[in-house]
């Protein structure tokens, strides 16, 4: 079934490249696809270990296997992997060149599946590092006008910082003679070794994630990719770098993260003011969302460092309300710079909600989700992760309320100067621009996702529960 | 030597003479020269694979038969009928064809041959084999460049095999035997002037091999050799001879000077990283494409040397060997579709690349596979063997090695993803498509390549059972 999921993309996307017109056909499918079967697994999860187990043997004496198996949080982003790629194919109905772009798409679902449900670290890190080729190819032939600087820093940077993880792969294989999860978690490997492969494998998931101070690649890469692509780069693949830190770090070795919690927490304290203050001063309409997105990846990060049954399984949740959230806010802001032909606040001048409503709502209702409006997703995300953070740490704890000060603050002055307001002279001048239905869908998709996850947050808590407290147990004893 | 191999690599060498003077005897046309060098490959290709199963062992002095040089037979057998038609197909104008591919199916019976050998002479003739002709290949095109080019390169293999020569003679003063694995009587036998004396013959026969596998400091005549033959000349000396020179190298160090493992383990570590590092960091400064290919050649030699260091691992020649496949598949490839750049576009630079991916999708994916596999970008042969190579490291106890050799190779990326940029994310400026179709028959061979290079990426078994097979030969 796992197998399925990653092979049905990757076979589908060489049809996608030869038959332009009806690439997105096969995109849709594959997202359906993708999403049904993270809909199966989820209905029929047994609720503790790993499941819908599959083992591919290629060279089983260097344990170079395809072993595939999924636990709640892999389902969770593999759900997750299919509705955004569902999201996105709408998005992008009317692209440039669709057979190149589908064709991407495509081969980078099905690594990305891959990087969910990889059991083995080498093929985890062989489907990791692919998803960087399609990537590449997205930011750079259909970004916009900066993009070819954009996308080889965004290539070179993480892969640079792959190099970690590689390294640390390399010296786990030579010390316990395996790649395989399960075998490695079994193994017996000496507590300083674990600290110094946890620390290399650290920096590489820490770059991808992004939190200060590496995160430099991500303004770039989001501002200059185009909007759909910008979605997968926020709703996918910064969750590949929390996903790598929570399964081949904290849980591969407990022991040796509990000496890392305060290198984690001030990390991720200094991310989430880092990027507020950051967002504060941006006037570049994408650009603040980027800082925005890696504010609340400095809150997963938070989230993670408790280390607590109640700090993961609020880690995971803010992990997807980001997703559903931010993807929203970056096609809206995506839509304001075509309608406008500006990416600047200041430019824009006041009045553009009155001119063009949808839009307009849109992005109020995203940025009350971003800054933790109650009912949405992103609430429920930073009280559990805030409550959690105090019940471990204390009162250093309550600074993370303040930086949810300063994003209701960068989102409400940017609505006040570019929503609100006079209609300023190029509002005035600009034309009407009603939005295909095919692209309206999955901006309000997103928003009824992010709604109804905020409102009823025990579909995913109920999911994850299980998982979380397991882990929560082993790093708590 | 398997009898059967032998019949084949005699076929290759016969094929090579004979074809030529058949051709101008009866006034064969182009294409029929062609066919005839296709049937002389395609016996010798048969025989190859039927040496797997069968046949007895031949010159056991001289010639050993295992399964990682049966293995590279196959590759360089099937690179090396890749190059043939490449050559074919952009040399065609040339006169003197036929002596060209005569010449060159000889050379590249040399290099068969040199995968086999365990012995100094033989390793010696083998060698000489596949170089002394290269140095026509190289003048294919008669012009001022490509004779220097081959001066350079004439020279230069003419001072390495002086050096092999003494070193040989160093070795036969002290033991009176010339099998590689003779050379272990040193440590039994000889007194402080033995070993010293000793030490000077090794020193000359690593300078030899240094210019074979170009690894630094004896790669200064690399580039100017590799962009001054045409480039398809240059895929066989970059991506074929190079790759064989490697597997009975492994076999003389791993074999002959299996006692000292940890003193020479360090001098080879130093070579990795002062051969990866100039390799990266001038490709990096360059322009021409191939001499960016040659630059990052030099590279791959200091990957392989890591894989040399690291000895002591049991890996380590499973990597040295992965590396030569994968090396021979992507290098060659690379050239190759070089070659096909220069011959129906006129690029040579990389800003002439520009937007390459509009005028022709094919040959511009290909390239880029071929480059993704060079980079070490999974899924490939190329990252596989880095895998290897770096876990070889790690396990000598060689953690720095691995992490110099990873940033390299991550730098390496760099010049590669220039090079896919170039074709893709620029706009095209005047490159025209070339009138006919006659590239496509070259660009589906390279293709192949490509593909058996995403192939290996994934299943790695046969050539990792065939490593394994052979390390146990080796002495641990």
């Amino acid at each position: 079934m796992l197998l399925s999921a990653i092979l049905l993309p990757v076979i589908l996307a060489p049809f996608a490249y030869f038959f332009d017109r009806q690439a997105k056909y096969f995109s849709l499918a594959a997202g359906i696809f993708v999403t049904l079967i993270g809909a199966v697994m989820w209905l029929n999860y047994p609720g503790h270990g790993f499941a819908f187990e599959q083992n591919i043997p290629i060279l089983p004496q260097w344990d170079f296997n395809l072993h595939l198996g999924v636990d709640a949080l892999a389902i969770a982003l593999i759900t997750l992997t299919g509705i955004i790629a569902i999201l996105v194919t709408l998005s992008s109905w009317n692209v440039e060149r669709p057979g190149a772009y589908f064709f991407l798409i495509l081969v980078f679902l099905g690594a990305m599946v891959g990087v969910f449900a990889s059991l083995n670290y080498l093929w985890f890190f062989i489907f990791w590092e692919f998803t960087l080729v399609p990537m590449f190819f997205h930011i750079g032939i259909w970004g916009a006008e900066n993009r070819i600087y954009a996308a080889v820093k965004f290539f070179l940077y993480t892969h640079l910082a792959s190099i970690f993880i590689f390294l640390a792969m390399l010296i786990i294989y030579i010390k316990t003679g395996h790649f395989d999860f399960v075998a490695i978690k079994q193994a017996n490997i000496p507590i300083d070794l674990q600290k110094v492969i946890w620390a290399l494998a650290f920096i590489g998931f820490i770059v991808k994630m992004p939190v200060v101070p590496f995160h430099t690649w991500l303004p770039d890469a989001h501002v200059q990719a185009p909007s759909p692509i910008s979605v997968i780069l926020a709703g996918l693949l910064l969750k590949m770098g929390a996903y790598g830190l929570l399964r081949w770090n904290i849980e591969l070795f407990p022991q040796a993260s509990k000496h890392f919690i305060y290198l984690m927490l001030g990390i991720g304290l200094l991310t989430v003011f880092h990027a507020a203050f950051k967002a504060l001063y941006e006037d570049h309409v994408k650009r603040m969302v980027a800082y925005s997105s890696i504010n609340h990846m400095g809150l997963v990060l938070v989230a993670i460092a408790t280390l607590t049954a109640a700090g993961i399984s609020a880690a995971i949740y803010e992990m997807v309300a980001h997703a559903l959230i931010i993807s929203l806010m970056f096609m809206i802001a995506g839509y304001i710079h075509h309608i406008t032909g500006t990416w600047y606040i200041s430019e824009i001048g006041g009045g553009f909600l009155r001119r063009f409503p949808f839009i307009g709502v849109l992005y109020m209702l995203g940025a009350l989700g971003a800054l933790g409006f109650p009912g949405t997703a992103g609430f429920i995300g930073e009280v559990t992760a805030i409550y959690a953070a105090f019940d471990k740490f204390g009162w250093i704890a309550l600074a993370l309320p303040f930086s949810a000060v300063l994003t209701a603050g960068f989102f409400f002055w940017a609505i006040r100067r570019m929503l609100h307001g006079e209609i300023s002279g190029l509002v005035a001048k600009l034309h009407p621009h009603p939005l295909p239905l095919v692209e309206r869908i999955p901006l309000m998709a997103y928003v009824a996702l992010f709604v109804l996850l905020g409102i009823v947050p025990s579909i995913l808590f109920s999911f994850v529960n299980g998982y979380a407290q397991t882990l929560g147990k082993i790093l708590g004893g | 030597m398997n009898c059967v191999v032998f019949s084949g690599i005699l076929t290759l060498a016969f094929g090579g003479l004979l074809v030529p003077i058949i051709a101008n005897l009866f006034r064969l046309s182009r294409e029929w020269l062609l066919n005839l060098f296709m049937v002389v490959f395609l016996i010798a290709g048969v025989l190859f694979i039927y040496g797997f199963t069968h046949g007895h062992p031949l010159y056991p002095n001289l010639f050993t038969t295992d399964a990682a040089s049966l293995l590279l037979t196959v590759f360089v057998w099937f690179t090396g009928a890749v190059v043939l038609v490449t050559i074919y197909n952009t040399l065609k104008e040339v006169e003197n064809l036929p002596e060209i591919l005569g010449v060159y199916a000889i050379s590249l019976a040399g290099a068969i041959m040199t995968l086999y050998a365990n012995n100094f002479v033989s390793l010696l003739v083998a060698m000489e084999l596949m170089t002394i002709p290269s140095y026509y290949l190289i003048m294919a095109r008669l012009n001022a460049i490509t004779v220097e080019a081959a001066t350079k390169y004439f020279f230069n293999g003419a001072l390495a095999t002086g050096f092999f020569l003494f070193g040989i003679l160093v070795v036969y003063a002290i033991t009176g035997d010339l099998q590689f694995a003779a050379i272990n009587k040193i440590f039994h036998a000889t007194d402080t002037f033995g070993m010293l004396f000793f030490a000077f013959g090794f020193i000359a026969i690593l300078s030899a091999i240094g210019f074979k596998m170009s690894f630094a400091p004896y790669h200064f005549y690399a580039p100017d050799v590799y962009t001054g033959a045409p480039a398809s000349v240059a895929a066989y000396l970059a991506g074929i001879t190079k790759s064989a020179v490697a597997i009975p190298v492994i076999r003389l160090f791993f074999e002959a000077l299996s006692f000292q493992k940890e003193d020479w383990a360090i001098l080879f570590a130093v070579l990795a990283v002062l051969t990866m590092t100039i390799g990266n960091l001038l490709a990096l400064a360059q322009q021409s494409v191939a001499r960016i290919l040659a630059y990052s050649s030099i590279a791959h030699a200091g990957y392989i040397l890591v894989g040399f260091a690291a000895a002591a691992s049991g890996l380590a020649v499973t990597g040295i060997v992965y590396q030569a496949v994968a090396y021979i598949l992507m290098k060659a490839g690379a050239f190759l579709i070089v070659t096909l750049l220069i011959y129906y576009y006129g690029i040579k630079t990389r800003e002439e690349l520009r937007g390459f991916g509009k005028v022709n999708p094919f040959m511009a994916f290909v390239f880029t596979v071929l480059l993704l596999s060079l980079a070490g970008v999974p899924p490939t042969a190329g990252f596989i063997a880095k895998v290897y190579l770096f876990q070889a490291a790690v396990d000598a106890n060689m953690a720095w090695l691995a992490f110099v050799g990873l940033l390299n190779s991550a730098f390496a990326v760099a010049y590669y993803l220039w090079i896919i940029k170039e074709m893709y994310l620029e706009e095209p400026k005047g490159v025209e498509r070339p009138k006919d179709t006659s590239f496509l028959i070259p660009t589906v061979a390279i293709g192949l390549l490509a593909l058996l290079s995403v192939v290996f990426g994934i299943w790695v078994t046969p050539i990792v059972n065939a490593s394994l097979a052979f390390t146990q030969l080796l002495p641990f």
